[in-house]
């Protein structure tokens, strides 16, 4: 028997960046505006359940956020879940709706993800920013997400001689296509030259090789398939949805150049999929800094171990290369707010597979991968979606 | 037959690595603690060395210290006894123990930091000794005797304790220590009662201008006449006391220096003084204070965990095998603390740090972070104690214990990384 898929049916993203608004207007003006976008319209009343990716950065209702998402998106008494794996939290907040819809038990799911972290004063910030490393070893030597991933950039460099150059390369790409997507929280384009001279943060990487500090949220209404065909002749299908983990501390890893936990979720998201790696026409990849963009490429099987930063270099991962990477500008110009980040690669893939993204629309997108990564890489989902 | 147990034996100085601030003295993140366990670890362990069975603590030493070194040295069943700064404690440290049973193994460690608020002067400086005492020994402290300097009257030349040789006798070395104006003076009365004046030699590299008492003391026995220590009677004069030691050479004393990485060229503004005290609002991730002490036995002395079933090595030990499982036949194995190879390495600049290294990166600007891996095989990621962007991949560094930040008014302490120095052992 052939096992029931999940759609999605709506999507709503609020502006990424430094804004004025606290979380629980971001969730209901993203939840809004998935509602507002399923063609057919669909009752609130008819959402089963929800899940909720937020960290609860600088503290925000550290416990029970899930009441907040239940009451800004008018689905009382409709049980939520909080995920929290950090940066992934809605990747994975994502695949739990899309088990519970595979399975049978839902018909209609809602998933959101939020964070603020623009509220509070820098240190608490940069306490913030370091919380979801391995805190008794990696933290206590010195070192946030931004150290911890320049050492692997200086693997990578010792290893497979990776330049400064691949890395600003995937800065500059990213930011060209965030100039054309309204939520970005970067629309400008950069030069490599800037990308390169910027201040460093924690060598190699600089401050242009590291994603922004945001504020947003994003909603994605689910529902399975043939409820879905009721709600729109469009739906977006979930063909797959993989997710990995791997040890908290880059110390006990195998690879300082590869996230295991990524190749663990691309096998198991391939391995009842309808099409393989090569059928994919864009990517959204984890690219919380330049270098795992290149990671991610390697890891997912679409460049060879070091071969990412020749493949971005000769621009095949550029809007209208041989395999776009980031149509919407990525963690790197369209911001990061961690809960939200895996919700939103997902609100790319669907308007990207139903041909309504505008000026960064990629020309006949039938098959889209997303890739969402929780910290250095303890855990990761890939999705994989295709047009209905 | 002598005694067992009254005797130095081995001997090692630690002195810290940087300088910072206008004492120029203390590196950002070494105090009474470190210094004495790195003296204390540059001291020879044969596996067939008598275990420890008292440990004197002469000096700067933070409260912590009295559970913390034990637990750092390994040392088990100890009695701890401390007693304040200066020579003459450590001399009385030094001194037989009647007390003592037969082959009673002892430790001695001395710290003298440059005291806050004392205006810079000659005798400004840090240092840490540490003296094995036990069998087949070296040098025997035979009698200290001590003198309060009236303030008012001043001059320790007046002191009575410093006796003239014996009858008969070839004339003794006396070791003068102190400052300029007092040695000079104590000098002429030193020749008066037939003793020999040595004055301070000069500091090694890299050490800077003469340092206090102690380490006079300890730069003088280490590096004094043909390296070796001879029947000597020592005179160690500072401002508010002076010491005159008596001691008998049985045999020579093995010395030893901690392999302290060469001066931190730190450009950066001084820590302020508040700095220098635990910071209860210091906010960084919460590791509570069990789960630290939990973990000390990794993170101070690089405990890993043998599995006799598969034989891999995991660490930090988590008292269950990383590879198979099995948490049955693990054995405890430190790893060595020198030989761990650089593979990443990042540096962190100002603004990248997490907050409880706020002051540490302000006073240094920016660090280095590696992920080294050890000889025996395991890795493990350590903050570099040494100038931003100077460990490489490749390298090989040492792990010095090193304090790490405030948590709840106590400094929590691991190892860092650093290079060993270039500088050639003083001969
Ligand atoms: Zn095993």
């Amino acid at each position: 028997m052939a096992r029931r898929r999940a759609a999605l049916v709506g999507a709503g993203h609020t502006r990424f960046g430094v804004l004025p608004e606290g979380p629980r207007a971001l969730l209901r003006t993203a939840v809004d505006s998935a509602f507002g976008s399923v063609d057919r319209g669909l009752e609130r009343s008819r959402v089963e359940e929800a899940f909720l990716g937020t960290l609860g950065f600088s503290g925000w209702q550290l416990g029970n956020a899930s009441a907040v998402l239940a009451e800004e998106a008018r689905i009382l008494p409709a049980p939520v879940t909080r995920v929290e794996n950090a940066c992934a939290s809605a990747g994975f907040a994502l695949r739990a709706a899309v088990r519970a819809i595979e399975s049978g038990a839902r018909d209609v799911v809602l998933v959101a993800g939020v964070e603020k972290m623009n509220d509070s004063p820098s240190p608490h910030r940069r306490y913030w920013l370091g919380v979801s490393g391995d805190t008794e070893w990696e933290r206590l030597a010195g070192l946030t997400f931004a150290g911890v991933y320049g050492l692997m950039a200086s693997r990578h460099m010792a290893d497979y001689g990776t330049t400064a150059e691949a890395l600003a390369a995937v800065a500059v790409k990213n930011h060209a296509n965030g100039a054309r997507n309204p939520n970005a929280q970067f629309q400008k384009v950069i030069t490599r030259e800037q990308v390169l001279g910027a201040p460093r943060v924690a060598d190699p990487l600089g401050l242009l090789d590291c994603c922004p500090v945001s504020d947003g949220a994003v909603a994605l209404l689910l529902a399975g398939e043939e409820v879905a065909r009721t709600l729109t002749d469009t739906p977006v299908l979930v063909v797959g949805a993989g997710a990995g983990s791997d040890t908290l501390a880059l110390q006990e890893r195998e690879s300082l150049t590869s996230l295991s936990a990524t190749k663990a979720a691309a096998t198991d998201a391939f391995r009842h999929a309808p099409f393989d790696r090569s059928r994919l026409d864009f990517l959204e990849v984890h690219d919380c800094f330049t270098i795992a963009e290149l990671l991610a490429l390697e890891d997912l099987g679409m460049a060879p171990p070091g071969g990412a930063a020749a493949m971005t270099l000769e621009g095949a991962t550029a809007a209208g290369g041989r395999l776009p990477v980031n149509p919407d500008g990525g963690l790197k110009a369209k911001g990061h707010p961690i809960g939200a980040s895996g919700a939103s690669q997902a609100y790319e893939a669907f308007v990207q597979l139903r041909a309504s993204a505008g000026a960064r629309q990629v020309a006949g997108a039938e098959r889209a991968l997303t890739h969402n990564v929780g910290g250095s890489g303890a855990s990761a989902t890939v999705t994989l979606f295709q047009r209905g | 037959m002598r005694e067992l147990g009254e005797s130095i034996t081995h001997a090692a100085i630690a002195r810290p690595s940087g300088r910072l601030g206008p004492l120029g003295v203390e590196a950002p993140d070494e105090d009474g603690f470190t210094l004495g366990l790195a003296a204390a670890e540059a001291l020879p362990w044969p596996p067939d060395a008598s275990p420890v069975q008292r440990l004197d603590l002469v000096g700067d030493f933070p409260l912590e210290a009295g559970w913390a070194l034990p637990e750092a040295l390994d040392l088990g069943e100890v009695t701890v006894h401390r007693s304040a700064s200066g020579a003459a404690s450590l001399f009385e440290a030094l001194r037989s123990h009647p007390g003592s049973a037969p082959g009673t193994a002892r430790l001695v460690l001395a710290v003298d930091l440059a005291r806050i608020g004392r205006p810079p002067g000659p005798s400004h400086g840090a240092l840490a000794l540490a003296f094995r005492l036990g069998e087949g020994g070296g040098l025997r402290v035979d009698s200290v005797g001590t003198h309060v300097v009236s303030p008012r009257r001043g001059s320790p030349a007046t002191s009575s304790d410093v006796r003239g040789a014996p009858p008969g006798a070839r004339p003794m070395p006396l070791l003068l220590l102190g400052e300029e104006a007092q040695i000079a003076a104590a000098s002429e009365r030193a020749i008066a009662l037939g003793f020999v004046p040595i004055p301070a030699p000069p500091p090694p590299p890299g050490v800077g201008p003469a340092v206090t008492t102690l380490a006079g003391l300890a730069l003088r026995l280490a590096y004094g006449v043909d390296n070796t220590v001879i029947e000597v009677a020592l005179w160690v004069l500072s401002p508010d006391q002076e010491v005159s030691v008596r001691a008998t050479e049985l045999g020579p004393v093995a010395w030893s220096e901690a392999p302290t990485p060469g001066p931190h060229p730190l450009a950066a503004p001084p820590i302020p003084e508040a700095a220098g005290a635990p910071d209860a609002r210091a906010e960084g991730a919460y590791v509570p204070k069990p789960r630290y002490l939990e973990n000390l036995p990794s993170r101070w002395r690089l405990v890993a965990e043998r599995c006799a079933h598969c034989s891999h090595l995991t660490f930090p030990a988590r008292g269950v095998c990383a590879s198979c499982g099995r948490a049955d036949g693990i054995q405890a194995v430190p790893l060595a603390r020198d030989g761990w190879t650089v593979e990443a390495v990042t540096t962190v600049r100002p603004g990248a740090q997490p907050t409880e290294f706020d002051l540490y990166a302000k006073a240094v600007g920016g660090y280095d972070v590696v992920i080294a891996r050890s000889r025996e095989g395991p890795r493990g990621t350590f903050q570099v104690a040494g100038p931003a962007g100077s460990a490489h991949i490749g390298d090989a560094l040492y792990l010095p214990l090193r304090r790490l930040y405030p948590m709840e008014g106590e400094w929590r302490y691991g190892r860092k990384a650093a290079p060993l120095p270039a500088r050639p052992r003083t001969a």
